[in-house]
């Protein structure tokens, strides 16, 4: 008899993620349910944005929560383990608290994308009963003048500071991506320091593309150029490299006398299977491999940005819209420009974002090669000072 | 003994997996995964079980040694224990 207490065979932690696991078994292991694309900001940049004149104008609806839990049911049957619950501003709904604790009960581990401005008292009880596992606030300044500029109403800093108060209360992992664009490129310390008075998890995003289609956005016009890009991301990167280093001189001296663990070192040293390379290769990330995103319409997309890549999962079947996926790849290739470049392996070269940029899959966007060129000669500069 | 209302077994790509739910997300962080035999006795526990009870039904169910069941039995529900799981 084996050992009941062993780890499960089907799939050791130390050399691949459950992620690429799943992935090699072709299972949708996480989701993405994009509740609404309103939203109560009306940030000049955002991609996916639509007013409810715009949903109307296309003919489309969003998914009632029946077709919501539908949908979910469906995602655990065939085998979904984390979901996150994004928008738009998923809390506008008038149902979310409906669908959330129906979806809570399910047996996902559950994430939120949210402002952060809409989460008051009674989303506070709805949260301390049903905690999702995590919750993402975008930030997209540190004063009220800032959260003017970019989401059309200072008082929106007000609310999202008191929405993360709210958050930091419960018990779930809290994290704040900021945002960068023009009117934000400054504030880099000052937005860390506001996140940091609720979390020690400080993400950002200087990345800014085209809106998907049926969006309007300002985006090309308030988007960082490369060199300003890369600025911010390397003045983060520095601030946390100096706070890993002074937080190692502490725990060498703390562990100076503690036995080295060999095993540990040699396992840390192995590469990991992310399962990248599973099909459809074209795509560098998990999508359409072990992950999906169902827009607010009910299509299944590969994620946000494949606007126009979808199967119909309340029309053709969620396993069989989720198995057709990978065929909506066969035509879609890297541009010969990218194979031979040198930086290839260092660049966000997704055909997604190439889409929205260009209109094309396989042509190549100026935006993403000097971001791609910046970074690349930037970092290799700062590791030759080193 | 019992396993706590609020923690679902999934099979999810070929693995046994205990998922935590609404409340439980409190007290339960991170993810537990069980080999076949595991989940097999996670779910005898899913009702309230004496040990002997669970030492009988594994004697049965794999032709093991009553020493051997309860060796491994211990050590399934050490874990159990420091994981939360289990009734008090």
């Amino acid at each position: 008899m084996k050992t009941p207490a062993h780890k499960a065979e089907a799939w050791e932690s130390a050399d691949s993620t459950f992620a690429a696991h799943a992935a090699r078994r072709r299972v949708p292991l996480r989701g993405t349910f994009e509740l609404t694309p309103r939203c109560n900001f009306g940030c000049k940049m955002c991609y996916i944005h639509m007013t409810p004149a715009d949903i109307a104008s296309q003919g489309r609806q969003e998914l009632t929560a029946g077709q919501w839990l539908r949908v979910a049911r469906d995602a655990i049957d065939n085998g979904t383990l984390n979901l996150m619950i994004t928008g738009g501003e998923p809390l506008l709904r008038d149902d979310f608290a409906e669908i959330y604790t129906e979806i809570n009960r399910m047996g996902f581990i559950i994430g939120i994308n949210t402002n952060a401005s809409l989460v008051d008292e009674k989303y506070h009880r709805l949260f301390s009963k049903y905690p999702p596992s995590s919750v993402s606030v975008t930030l997209y300044g540190a004063d009220r003048e800032t959260y003017h500029s970019i989401t059309g109403n200072g008082n929106h800093f007000d609310s999202t500071i008191k929405g993360l108060e709210y958050l930091s209360d419960l018990p779930t992992f809290l994290e704040i991506k900021a945002t960068f664009i023009k009117d934000n490129k400054d504030q880099l310390d000052r937005m860390r320091e506001t996140a940091n008075r609720y979390t020690k998890r400080f993400a950002i995003n200087f990345m800014v593309f085209k809106p998907v289609p049926g969006v309007v956005s300002q985006a090309e016009k308030c988007r960082l150029s490369a060199k300003e890009s890369i600025d911010i991301d390397i003045s983060n990167r520095m601030y946390y490299n100096e706070l890993r280093r002074q937080n190692k001189e502490k725990k060498d001296e703390a562990d100076k006398n503690a036995p080295h663990d060999e095993d540990e070192a040699i396992r840390d040293s192995k590469k990991r299977d992310y399962g990248l390379d599973v099909y459809p290769e074209v795509l560098t990330c998990l999508a359409a491999k072990s992950a999906y995103w169902i827009s607010w319409d009910g299509r299944m997309l590969p994620c946000a940005t494949f606007d126009t890549l979808a199967t119909e999962p309340l029309k053709e079947g969620f396993k069989e819209a989720w198995d057709r996926m990978p065929s909506l790849f066969k035509d879609i290739k890297h541009p010969q420009k990218c194979v031979t470049c040198e930086y290839f392996l260092n660049c966000p070269n997704c055909p997604a974002y190439f889409h929205v940029e260009t209109g094309s899959f396989d042509t190549v966007s100026d935006y993403i090669c000097e971001l791609a060129r910046e970074r690349n000669e930037r970092l290799a500069e700062i590791r030759n000072t080193v | 003994m019992k396993i706590k209302e609020g923690y679902l077994l999934r099979t999810i790509a070929d693995t046994n997996i205990i998922v935590p739910v609404s409340e439980r997300v409190i007290e339960f962080k991170g993810m537990i995964a069980l080999n076949d035999v595991s989940a097999e006795i996670w779910r005898f526990l899913e009702t309230e079980r004496e040990y002997s009870e669970i030492v009988d039904f594994m004697v049965s169910s794999y032709d093991i040694e009553k020493e051997a069941a309860e060796k491994d039995l211990d050590a399934l529900l050490k874990q159990m224990n420091d994981s939360g799981v289990l009734e008090s």
